[in-house]
């Protein structure tokens, strides 16, 4: 056990040394695999934030937004995700969670309103305060920051 | 009747070997989904999970907790051991943990828990959920199983599954995963110790971030489950087919001596018959 706790620190140590690396996963794949990156920007409930290498360790709920990744040397990728949770590890990685995510150019902009007044109208006629209600809110919170992301 | 026999086994061996087909087509469908799934199940799990040491302190040790254990079985059956091993390793562990002074409840996962392991713990079974493990495992599903899951009584939390090695090989073990409950408000699981909580000081987003897990964890261990079931099907239909042939063969051969000696005899009262009518019209 000593052995291995060693061993960690040490590896520990050489990663803080390297560049962060991110995982960026949904359940049925992953959309960003263990790759080094400068800076990743990610939706947090409480404001959006930036990591860098060396952060400081922490998890934060995440709501729907734009995870904005760079690469460095200009490359970068957008995603957008209805919410999740972000891990900064204090081994040098960040690891994104999200029950979805998909590229920005992957989205149909059109049906992003399309889909929106759809919810807006179930939403007039919608008990309040029942389940129904909220289900349609969250859903209006998703397209909301969609129709900011476009 | 050894040819109603034969006819009846020859089916069975059709059967088995359609089963075994069907297995080994949803095989690399199976085993590939579990592959993309496991930088997102992993991540979840080394975030939340305990190490099992600390998970299996004695009562004294980590003050009176309530544990439940989610009990992963499939719905299906001829699927060789996978049900018959996670019933025995949970009978193991059940006695373990009642042993440790923990309360015990079961949440079982699967039609085989409840055929296998509700009638000998009926008083520590919450629930069994059937009709889950017999389809493709989907996010929303598992997130509803998860939301079951949470709202039942327990400090900490354990998940007996069987991982998926390789086509022929499976574990089965176990993972313990403490939620909000069993900690002072504030405090966080032992793996994400000295993390600072965004958004500030929200509790809320703990808990929030423990049930997310538990709906990820039961994603992937249903990922799991599947892939172990498919691949041991497919060896349990294998050898069915096979025995079905080689009883076949047996029969068939059994059959045919049977036949043979049938007529055998029949010759042979023909001609002892016919050679005492010779040897009479010889005498005269």
């Amino acid at each position: 056990v000593v052995g291995r706790r060693f061993m960690a620190d040490e590896a520990a140590a050489a990663a803080a040394s390297e560049e962060l690396r991110l995982t960026l996963s949904v359940p049925e794949r992953v959309l960003v695999d263990n790759r080094e990156v400068e800076r990743v920007t990610v939706p947090g409930r409480g404001g959006t934030f930036g990591l860098e290498k060396n952060s400081p360790p922490m998890v934060s709920e995440l709501a729907p937004g734009t995870v904005l990744v760079d690469y460095g040397k200009g490359e970068t990728e957008q995603f957008f995700i209805p919410g999740g949770f972000a891990f900064a590890n204090p081994d040098n990685t960040v690891t994104v969670s999200s029950p979805e995510g998909v590229s920005l150019d992957d989205i149909d902009t059109d049906r992003v309103k399309v889909e929106a007044d759809a919810l807006n109208a179930r939403l007039a006629t919608a008990d309040k305060g029942s389940k129904e209600e909220a289900e349609i809110k969250v859903g209006l919170e998703v397209y909301k920051a969609l129709g900011h992301a476009l | 009747a050894l040819a109603k026999r034969i006819k009846a086994t020859a089916t069975v061996g059709k059967l088995t070997g359609v089963m075994k087909l069907v297995a080994s087509s949803k095989l690399r469908a199976v085993e590939e989904g579990l592959k993309l799934n496991r930088p997102f199940g992993d991540a979840l799990m080394s975030a939340v999970s305990m190490p099992t040491e600390d998970a299996e302190k004695t009562a004294e040790e980590i003050g009176k907790k309530k544990v439940m254990a989610v009990v992963v079985t499939t719905d299906r059956g001829l699927c060789g051991s996978v049900n018959s091993s996670i019933c025995r390793f949970s009978r193991d562990k059940f006695t373990e943990v009642k042993s440790r002074g923990h309360e015990l409840s079961v949440f079982g996962l699967g039609d085989k828990a409840r055929a296998q392991l509700s009638r000998e713990y009926p008083a520590d079974f919450v629930m069994c959920m059937d009709q889950c493990m017999d389809k493709d495992p989907i996010f929303p599903l598992a997130a509803a199983i998860a939301e079951k899951i949470v709202r039942q009584d327990f400090d900490q939390l354990l998940f007996i599954y069987n991982e998926f090695e390789n086509a022929v090989k499976f574990n089965t073990v176990i993972k313990y995963v403490p939620t909000m409950a069993g900690f002072d408000v504030g405090v966080l699981p032992p793996k994400l110790d000295g993390y600072e909580i965004e958004p500030e000081n929200n509790e809320e987003a703990l808990s929030n971030m423990m049930e997310y897990s538990v709906a990820g964890i039961v994603y992937a261990v249903m990922l799991e489950s599947q892939a172990c079931e498919v691949s041991q099907r497919i060896i349990a239909m294998d050898n069915a087919s096979t025995n079905a042939n080689d009883m076949v063969d047996r029969f068939t051969l059994q059959y045919n001596r049977a036949r043979q000696a049938k007529i055998t005899t029949e010759l042979t009262e023909i001609i002892a018959g016919s050679e005492s009518l010779v040897s009479d019209e010889v005498e005269d």
